[in-house]
């Protein structure tokens, strides 16, 4: 399908968007702004391509690392960043964190920090979807990792048995923290796991944002008009370690340089925009510019937010 | 005359009801029509439910309310908990409590954590059924009493209903509320029988109740237990002791000042508890009168659960093994002394 200028460059810039949120995140944790450690999902912005076919109103359940893909959604910078920092100005009143971001405006509907379940949980909106005829889908993004959960099994067949418009996003960026898929998967064809429940199930390499879109569209399209469950397989890589403070060793430094230099997903996709005339290198630069600013107002924001009162603790256990 | 109903017909009774008040009420378990997937409806229904508990429910709600599911606790509990935080009011079964190591993930982390860790941005109106109690001869694995892993969970709602008119009150309002809340139902009381009115009624959430009136000591009952507890506290009388039977009927949120009342009235007091010792719900009650009623106390507190051991399947075994009222005598009578 093809896309417009402005869908284009609205694409470049929610990619942009999601690396200029990522990348002071190191620093905040080492000067103790943000509390704790956070995945960041640098080189991972290909990912993004899949929100674009999705309405507002469509689910989605997200692992934790997952900003960019919440970013993409609508979810404003400064609530997340403030949720990150555990300000009560935060989506969740700074309850949830960077793993459990959730605004169910948006369709967000959770952030899980137990990466498989989302397979299950995914088909709640489904059913109901289906049940109610509201022709929306529900999409759950989990990694290779967790897709050595059990869960997984048991989301899939249901989701296949009843038809639902769930579609399964199974981001493999090679590594479930420090072990690599060659050693914890038992086929590297991931595909495989949807079709052992005779789910379509789509290979794209998640450094072409337009692949990615290409193929979500599809299957997006597929659940909308009752076919069924997907599968889609996202080649891709986090830069970064699976979290901020990691000791690494687990892997080359020369894989790093190797896939910045050669598929990081911006760099190509600045290309192919300037292939096409949409973009030049000083509107480039204005663009990554304009998501730092919008990130650095979001720091600010969560900076100057205060805390919950100490009164919240006991607050929003029960309805 | 009252009428009387089983506690199984007042689970039934519940649901049914529920279902009629409330579109959004659909019901997802394992068996629960039977004989689905055929090429014709000729043998749906073929059990309504593992204990029959459904039987006749595809017939009146059909096939957009009652859903059989594969054997998938993680699935289809995790799908009633997706699908109720956008508006559907699922009540899952889970066959037998036991079955809950196979899920536990929807019931640690999720059903019950997400209302506070979104900043009240979700809730979560699930009801999940399941049966409960020994003494069915069917070994570890379909015995276990189990509800203090549940009642441990902040964000949950547990209640252990003794009687069917508690039952078919309890669950009602179990299904109508926003919380998460865990119906345990005891086996051994699905054919006993008890008045129940007709209609529709709830009871309230938290709320337990004296089942029989003492002076001498109070014995808090749990689920399966109270029956028994009534039936010893009346046999006592003839020996002149006065026996109260408080009945928390809800473990969460419990009904802390029904029960220091009580304890308060008497000076004793003995919990009784299916559950494993440690850790229970008994242990718990023990914990809350020790720091807020020990004045009351005149001779002693003690808990009466079953073995720290696994159910064992032999006759000789379980026997042993159960809480009787026997042993509730007995044990009365040691608080008392």
């Amino acid at each position: 399908m093809k896309l417009s200028k402005e869908i284009l460059l609205d694409m470049l810039e929610k990619m942009l968007l999601a690396r200029a949120f990522d990348t002071p995140l190191d620093n905040l944790v080492f000067e103790s702004k943000i509390p704790a450690t956070v995945h960041q999902c640098i080189g991972q912005e290909g990912n993004i391509g899949t929100i674009f076919p999705l309405n507002k109103d469509d689910y989605i359940f997200t692992g934790h690392r997952s900003h960019g893909l919440l970013l993409a959604k609508g979810l404003d910078p400064k609530k997340m960043m403030a949720e990150i920092f555990g300000k009560s100005t935060g989506y969740n009143k700074g309850k949830g964190g960077s793993m459990h971001i959730t605004a169910p405006e948006y369709g967000a509907l959770g952030s899980n920090g137990i990466l498989g379940y989302v397979t299950v949980l995914v088909n709640g909106p489904a059913f109901y979807s289906k049940l109610k005829k509201l022709k929306k889908v529900s999409v759950a993004y989990f990694g290779e990792g967790a897709s050595n959960q059990g869960f997984v099994h048991e989301g899939m067949n249901l989701a296949a048995i009843w038809k639902l418009p769930t579609i399964f996003v199974l981001e493999n960026n090679h590594y479930a923290e420090a072990t690599a898929v060659e050693y914890a998967c038992s086929t590297q064809d991931l595909t495989l796991r949807g079709k052992a429940y005779g789910i379509p199930s789509y290979n794209v390499d998640g450094s072409d944002i337009l692949e990615v879109y290409n193929k979500m569209q599809e299957i997006v399209s597929n659940a909308r008009n009752n076919k069924g469950p997907s599968l889609l397989v996202i080649d891709c890589y986090r830069y970064k370690g699976h979290q901020i403070g990691e000791p690494g060793g687990y892997r080359l430094e020369e894989e790093i340089q190797n896939y910045k230099n050669t598929k990081d997903p911006i760099i190509k996709f600045k290309k192919h925009l300037i292939s096409l005339g949409y973009l030049d290198e000083n509107k480039y630069l204005e663009l990554e510019k304009r998501a730092k600013k919008i990130i650095d107002d979001a720091i600010k924001f969560a900076d100057e937010s205060p805390y919950p009162d100490p009164s919240e603790t006991y607050t929003e256990v029960y309805v | 005359m009252k009428r009387e109903i089983t506690y199984k017909e007042a689970i039934s009774e519940g649901l049914a009801i529920s279902m009629r008040t409330d579109e959004d009420v659909v019901i997802l378990g394992e068996d629960l029509v039977g004989g689905v997937g055929k090429e014709d409806d000729s043998l749906l229904d073929a059990w309504g439910g593992p204990f029959t508990v459904t039987k006749g429910f595809i017939k009146e709600f059909g096939p957009e309310r009652i859903f059989d599911t594969p054997i998938s606790e993680n699935a289809f509990i995790g799908a009633s908990i997706g699908a109720s935080m956008i508006g559907l009011r699922p009540v899952a079964e889970l066959m037998y409590g036991d079955f809950m190591g196979v899920c536990f993930d929807n019931f640690l982390n999720q059903a019950a954590k997400q209302r506070y860790m979104f900043g009240g941005a979700q809730k979560n109106p699930i009801t999940i059924r399941t049966t409960y109690g020994c003494g069915w001869r069917e070994g570890a694995h379909h015995s276990h009493v189990n509800y203090s892993l549940i009642t441990h969970i902040p964000g949950w709602y547990v209640v252990a209903p003794s009687t069917p008119y508690d039952m078919k009150g309890c669950l009602i309002s179990a299904i109508r509320n926003d919380n998460p809340v865990f119906v345990f139902e005891h086996r051994l009381l699905y054919d006993k029988k008890g008045a129940v009115p007709e209609g529709d009624y709830e009871l309230e959430i938290g709320k337990g109740e004296v089942k029989k009136t003492g002076k001498d000591i109070t014995v808090v009952a749990i689920g399966g237990m109270v029956s028994m507890a009534v039936n010893v506290a009346s046999k006592l009388e003839n020996e002149n002791i006065s026996v109260e039977v408080v009945d928390p009927i809800w473990l969460a949120p419990l009904d802390e000042e029904l029960i220091l009342k009580s304890v308060e009235k008497t000076g004793n007091l003995l919990v009784i508890d299916e559950d494993n010792p440690r850790c229970s719900v008994a242990t718990d009650i023990i914990t809350l009168v020790a720091e807020k009623g020990l004045d009351y106390i005149v001779s002693k507190i003690r808990r009466l659960n079953c073995p720290n051991t696994p159910v064992p399947f032999s006759p000789a075994l379980e026997d042993e093994y159960m809480i009787t009222e026997k042993k509730i005598e007995e044990a009365i009578k040691d608080v008392i002394k």
